[in-house]
């Protein structure tokens, strides 16, 4: 099943052409992002249960991108009807293109107008059962079927929560030549089991995505055993001793390192303010000729995946290192015009409220040809990296700061029991991409989780890979 | 809508209801160096219903609840669909029964600020000048830089009697420094204010620029091994979240913490200084509209208060506080040179991360002075992986203070034997 245009949008797209029309008589360029998106969380734990809208995920609004021939600005609003548009248009005339009072020493950026290629798309995602046909007491147990299947297995878990939670999105882009209409479904799960150590509590952390529905309980409840088990065995976990280590990581350690430690590193705005290393690297080895590292809305389904950004460009593949080498970075339209290079259509707003980034949609490394039996015998002494964590980028020095929460110890070519928690992965992101000597069949993309830039602006990114073998620093 | 919203309650005969109205404006400025890449300004307002159901089942007498998001441009007919959904998933929610808090109607409250007496664009411009006016050497220098000016309303009406709003102004935003030679390095920071805090943000600007230029000139990792680190700033303020998160009532309730009022949470055995923790209030009233006092959190190292929603705390038999988002510590002994002696002081992290579950903090180190006998050295890279329960026996802290938003207190802690990895 396709997912359905909104009818918000449909009624709105009148009185927006309007408005763009006049602003377009005025300035040299004007576009507008209207954006309709629903979502609902479900989630069932100690606390109780909860079933409800989320905030983030649930809004409605509009950003005009105005050009003076000089700079840009943008006006986020939520009210429009026939009467706002004269207010709208003087908010833009009178208090957000003069800027007027720019303190001493201060200037105003010069762009060139963004070439504003005619476009038309109406395109959307598939699912095979949209979360609202399935219902909510279907979801609601669903997921507390899966929490008491964990909770009886064994009594020292104290709690498995999950939750169950879907984004419906609907987005129109207009512009004097461009006519762009998307809508997305993504639906995601997570499970988290704990249990007490001592004073503290340690946790199992799992999750699953689909670009679709509510299909993708099934796949979380295929991820409870290991969680399970996993929670259990991280009670007698032990204190990782600081040292550089043969590492073989899971996919979702693969999709950390390449969205953290790599993947904001080649993020175009970071390029025009001098922030990222890899733009001097452009063309040269970064990694093992083993690598190869894909960016994209258009490469795989997931839920960073879209038909066109929030700035209008259509979703590309972008290929960033091919078989080690670095070969280009992704960019928003903005960035692209500021570096004289072509959008990647990765130019993302956590909401209509906010500004446009350079942002991650799916990202990864492709397969190789090894298996993870074969990895685990090859490492003399070292460890299975499992579970990511946390991790933070540092694209200006490639440092890497990773946390995984299962370090499972390798000796001999063989897994021994013991782990290790919970284990933090420090160094030079090339000297780690450079160690790669075994890349594995497997490949998993896993979106569960959010990507900030910085401390802020959550955008819903996937990332993964195959398992990797790599000399990894672990504190 | 506000007339909108209770007419579909009406209509839909739903009795038990929370109406929270959210109205921002902002003015944002973008900064690339000294110059000014974009302008953005925001004018929005939303309304998040919560819908409360009561049932019976097994006996049992539940309240089930869900939130559904208004916003201004839909229809009346939108707003019942709307609503109509969260009443219907509310059924399946099976939560213990509950009183709304039982608010009552206040004259709304315009938080006082400076920031009050100029347009939000003009706060804006103002400090944008503050932040460079401290970016004046070749050498280290404002990278770029993000300021936020808000005024936020927010005002909260449920079926129990509650009729409250406020009005708060903040601003915030965040920059990096960078210096070029001896190697090319870069800082981040965050600021956040309720008042025009000018000056402030032009001695944070200038103390990164000196940071970022340390930085350039640290060549080495710290040695892996145990140290006695001395943490600063935001860090300090992160470690003590623990004491805050591990007394909120919905981790009592679900058995995630078993701390209770008069336990000793930082130990039977306190040799350094004892602890002494206040939650402050940010704005007048709670998402549900309980008026936000400060109350003590830990004196003397044994536990005050559990705190937190009304439900969770009504689970508990407790008084509701809300939710804080600010924190004061009254403790402070020692100068702070006096603390660094012999002492690993980690200034920035990558990400410093405290995990309120495990008591576990630490980060990569960005950068570090170790003060010996020899004098001091410039440090960088390693990560700092510790456990505050237990070290929490042993914290100084120091005389000088650092305030944010989210924290008052003194500006530092020493923390005896934590490993560090090189």
């Amino acid at each position: 099943m396709q997912v359905q245009r909104s009818a918000f949008l449909r009624d709105a797209k009148p009185l927006l052409q309007e408005l763009i029309g006049r602003l377009s008589e005025k300035y040299g360029y004007a576009s507008v992002l209207a954006a309709d998106t629903r979502s609902k969380a479900y989630r069932v734990g100690n606390t109780g249960v909860n079933v409800g809208e989320d905030e983030l995920f649930t809004r409605r609004g509009f950003v005009l991108k105005v050009y003076d021939g000089r700079s840009y600005g943008e006006y986020s609003f939520t009210h429009l009807d026939e009467a706002a548009i004269p207010a709208i248009e003087a908010e833009v005339a009178e208090r957000l293109m003069p800027l007027e009072g720019l303190p001493e020493g201060l200037t105003l950026s010069e762009y060139g107008q963004i070439p504003d290629e005619p476009a038309v798309l109406l395109k959307s995602t598939e699912y095979a059962v949209h979360p609202d046909q399935r219902g909510d007491e279907a979801i609601l147990s669903a997921l507390t079927a899966i929490r008491d299947d964990a909770r009886g297995r064994d009594e020292r878990i104290i709690d498995c929560t999950i939750r169950f939670e879907f984004q419906e999105i609907h987005k129109l882009f207009l512009s004097p030549h461009r006519d762009l209409e998307q809508n997305l479904l993504w639906s995601d799960g997570a499970l988290d089991v704990m249990c007490p150590k001592g004073d503290d509590i340690v946790s199992y952390y799992d999750s699953a995505s689909v670009l679709g529905g509510a299909e993708v309980l099934d796949t979380l409840r295929g991820k409870l055993d290991n969680a399970v088990k996993s929670a259990l065995e991280l009670i007698d976990s032990e204190s990782m001793v600081p040292g550089e280590y043969e590492c073989v990581c899971t996919p979702a350690v693969t999709g950390m390192i390449v969205h953290e430690a790599f993947g904001h590193g080649v993020e175009m705005d970071m390029f025009v303010k001098d922030r990222a290393q890899a733009k001097r690297f452009m063309g040269q080895y970064v990694a093992s000729p083993l690598v190869t590292m894909h960016d994209g809305a258009a490469v795989k389904q997931d839920t960073g995946s879209y038909f066109f950004d929030d700035e209008g460009v259509l979703s590309h593949d972008t290929v960033i290192i091919e078989k080690g080498i670095l070969k280009r970075g992704i960019s928003d339209a903005q960035s692209a015009m500021h570096l004289g290079t072509e959008p990647t259509g990765n130019g993302r707003r956590e909401s209509f409220e906010r500004k446009a980034y350079t942002r991650m949609t799916n990202t990864y490394f492709e397969p190789g040809t090894d298996t993870l039996g074969d990895m685990i015998a090859s490492v003399k002494d070292g460890f299975l990296l499992d579970n990511p964590s946390s991790g933070m980028e540092d694209p200006k020095n490639w440092g890497i700061q990773c946390m995984v929460n299962v370090a499972r110890e390798i000796k001999n070519g063989k897994l021994t029991g013991r782990i290790f928690s919970p284990t933090v992965l420090t160094g030079y992101v090339p000297d780690l991409l450079k160690s790669i000597t075994m890349v594995s069949k497997d490949f998993d993309l896993e979106g569960g989780g959010m990507c900030g830039k910085g401390w802020k602006e959550w955008v819903k990114v996937s990332d993964g890979g195959p398992c990797i073998k790599a000399r990894i620093r672990l504190g | 809508m506000r007339d909108i919203i209770l007419n579909a309650l009406q209509a839909l005969q739903i009795t038990n209801y929370q109406i929270e109205e959210n109205e921002t404006e902002s003015a944002e400025l973008f900064f690339i160096k000294k110059t000014l890449d974009m302008r953005r300004m925001k004018r929005t307002k939303g309304y998040a219903v919560t819908v409360y159901r009561d049932f019976e089942a097994e006996g049992r007498r539940f309240r089930g609840m869900s939130t559904a998001q208004i916003f201004e441009s839909m229809t009346p007919a939108e707003v019942e669909k709307s609503l109509q959904g969260a009443w219907f998933a509310a059924q399946f929610v099976k939560n213990p029964f509950f009183e709304l808090y039982a608010g009552q109607k206040e004259p709304p409250v315009e938080m006082p600020s400076t920031l009050a007496d100029r347009p939000l664009a003009e706060n804006a411009l103002l400090m944008a000048e503050a932040l460079f006016a401290a970016d004046t050497a070749q050498d280290a220098f404002v990278n770029s830089a993000e300021i936020f000016a808000v005024k936020s309303r927010k005002a909260i009406l449920s079926s129990a009697g509650t009729d409250v709003a406020y009005t708060r102004y903040e601003v915030k935003g965040e920059f990096v420094t960078q210096c070029k030679a001896p190697q090319d390095v870069e800082q981040y920071f965050q600021f956040s204010y309720g008042e025009l805090n000018t000056e402030a943000l032009t001695e944070k600007t200038k103390g990164a620029i000196a940071a970022v230029r340390d930085r350039a000139a640290a060549q080495k990792s710290p040695k892996a091994g145990t140290y006695d680190l001395v943490l600063s700033g935001d860090q300090v303020a992160t470690l003590m979240e623990y004491y805050a998160e591990r007394s909120l009532a919905p981790y009592v309730y679900a058995r995630y913490s078993d701390w209770t009022v008069g336990k000793p949470v930082q130990g039977a055995n306190v040799q350094g200084e004892k602890l002494n923790v206040t939650l402050l209030p940010l704005s007048p009233y709670s998402d549900e509209g309980i008026p936000m006092v400060a109350r003590p959190l830990v004196t003397d190292g044994a536990l005050q208060l559990i705190h937190g929603a009304n439900r969770f705390c009504q689970y508990l038999g407790i008084q509701p506080t809300g939710y804080y988002e600010r924190m004061g510590l009254d403790n402070g002994t020692v100068p702070l040179k006096t603390l660094q002696k012999g002492c690993l002081c980690p200034v920035s992290f990558s990400d410093f991360q405290m995990d309120a579950f495990t008591g576990h903090f630490g980060g990569e180190i960005r950068l570090a002075y170790l003060y010996t006998e020899e004098g001091v050295e410039i440090l960088t890279g390693g990560s700092v992986n510790g456990s505050l329960p237990e070290k929490q026996g042993k914290l100084i802290f120091s005389t000088e203070r650092y305030d944010t938003l989210a924290y008052t207190g003194p500006f530092a802690v020493k923390i005896e034997g934590v490993e560090v990895a090189g």
